[in-house]
């Protein structure tokens, strides 16, 4: 009996033996981290800013914006008579919650000398869906780096509503221009 | 290992493509500028007359069955008269003319007074015309008298009548209760 466990006992130390190896170089585990980056870069889509057909705004006597209709005075008495018009610059938008924003509208004139009773520029008030109130050329009215911020707009729109005045407009042809600036800002 | 190395390669080379713009540069402000454009065509408007009918009353000497020496003929204005460019004013007028005396006068009389119309304040020279009918009220010139205005104008016109005389000075005028002519002013904007 002794014997057979002395065998026995033998047996387990044959088993430790085998497993001995086995710790004596255990296997580190290899651990990387991998960073996984992306960027939403803040963009605008103003796509009908510069297109030809949103862009031109003629005043005349008529409320459309109708080229050719571009007489903006009354025959009758020779003043002003152009009415407001709107022009639609359809959907846009910015994703950048600093997005900025610069409006710089400048009032319509003409070459031609005006004596006195008579002008030669036209000023008007500009209303947008991007600002509240509304900016007067006649005050130089602009805005500067304004905070627009992100949004999206299914149908923006800008509206000239010339000033009345009492002066005659002397014979001319009349330009202005309204700058816009969008500065996409994350 | 190795294969643990071209994972990680591959791993980072991702957000490598992401950067190939660089943050710091920021997108491209987008600018835009809308045209503003109208006109104001090249007009003239003539105001509101002071009065539409300038009475003369009567015109005849009643010694001598010839025109009175007319003093004092009534003038008008026509007020808020303007053009908004270079212009020229210009007169034309009608001699008065018998209404109720049919046909043609007697021999040594007449039924037309010639007088001249003057248009003033709008040019530096007023423009005038005179009428030149015959005994029969027949006009053999209708030219208008006419004066340049080279800058936008807007003011009042004085309108006036004088030099009243007959065809010829030793004609008696046919008697009638309503001679009547009339003066045509027009402002014209230049080409």
């Amino acid at each position: 009996m002794i014997k057979r466990l002395v065998a026995a006992s033998a047996a387990l130390a044959s088993v430790a033996a085998l497993a001995a190896p086995a710790y004596a170089a255990p296997v580190q585990p290899s651990v990387t981290t991998f960073t996984i980056n992306g960027s939403v870069p803040a963009t605008c889509n103003l796509a009908n800013f510069s297109a030809a057909s949103k862009n031109q705004i003629l005043l005349g006597t008529a409320a459309s914006n109708a080229l050719g209709s571009a007489s903006m005075i009354d025959s009758s008495t020779g003043k002003l008579n152009a009415k407001a018009v709107t022009v639609d610059v359809g959907a846009n938008w910015c994703n950048g919650v600093n997005t900025k924003i610069s409006i710089t509208p400048t009032r319509l004139t003409t070459g031609a000398a005006a004596p006195s009773g008579f002008d030669n520029f036209v000023d008007y008030t500009l209303t947008t869906t991007f600002t509240e109130g509304q900016l007067d050329t006649q005050l130089n009215q602009t805005v500067t780096n304004a905070t627009l911020g992100a949004f999206t707009h299914s149908d923006d729109k800008f509206t000239v509503t010339p000033d009345v005045t009492s002066d005659l407009l002397v014979a001319g042809s009349y330009t202005g221009n309204i700058v816009v600036t969008v500065t996409p800002t994350a | 290992m190795a294969r643990i190395t071209c994972l990680a390669a591959a791993a980072l080379a991702l957000p490598g493509a992401a950067l190939a713009t660089p943050a710091s540069e920021g997108p491209a402000p987008t600018t835009a500028a809308f045209s503003l454009s109208g006109a104001a065509p090249k007009a003239c408007g003539l105001g509101t007359a002071g009065q539409s009918t300038l009475d003369i009353g009567e015109m005849v000497d009643a010694s001598t069955g010839e025109l009175a020496a007319i003093s004092n003929p009534p003038s008008t204005s026509i007020t808020g008269s303007w053009c908004n460019t270079a212009s020229t004013v210009s007169v034309v007028a009608t001699p008065l003319v018998a209404q109720s005396f049919a046909g043609q006068p007697p021999t040594g009389f007449t039924k037309a007074v010639n007088y001249t119309a003057t248009v003033s304040a709008w040019s530096t020279n007023a423009a005038a015309f005179a009428t030149n009918g015959n005994e029969a009220g027949v006009q053999r010139d209708t030219t208008p008298g006419s004066q340049p205005q080279p800058a936008p104008t807007a003011t009042t016109i004085d309108v006036a009548v004088g030099s009243f005389a007959a065809p010829a000075a030793s004609d008696f005028l046919v008697a009638d209760t309503d001679y009547s002519g009339a003066i045509t002013i027009t402002l014209t904007p230049n080409s």
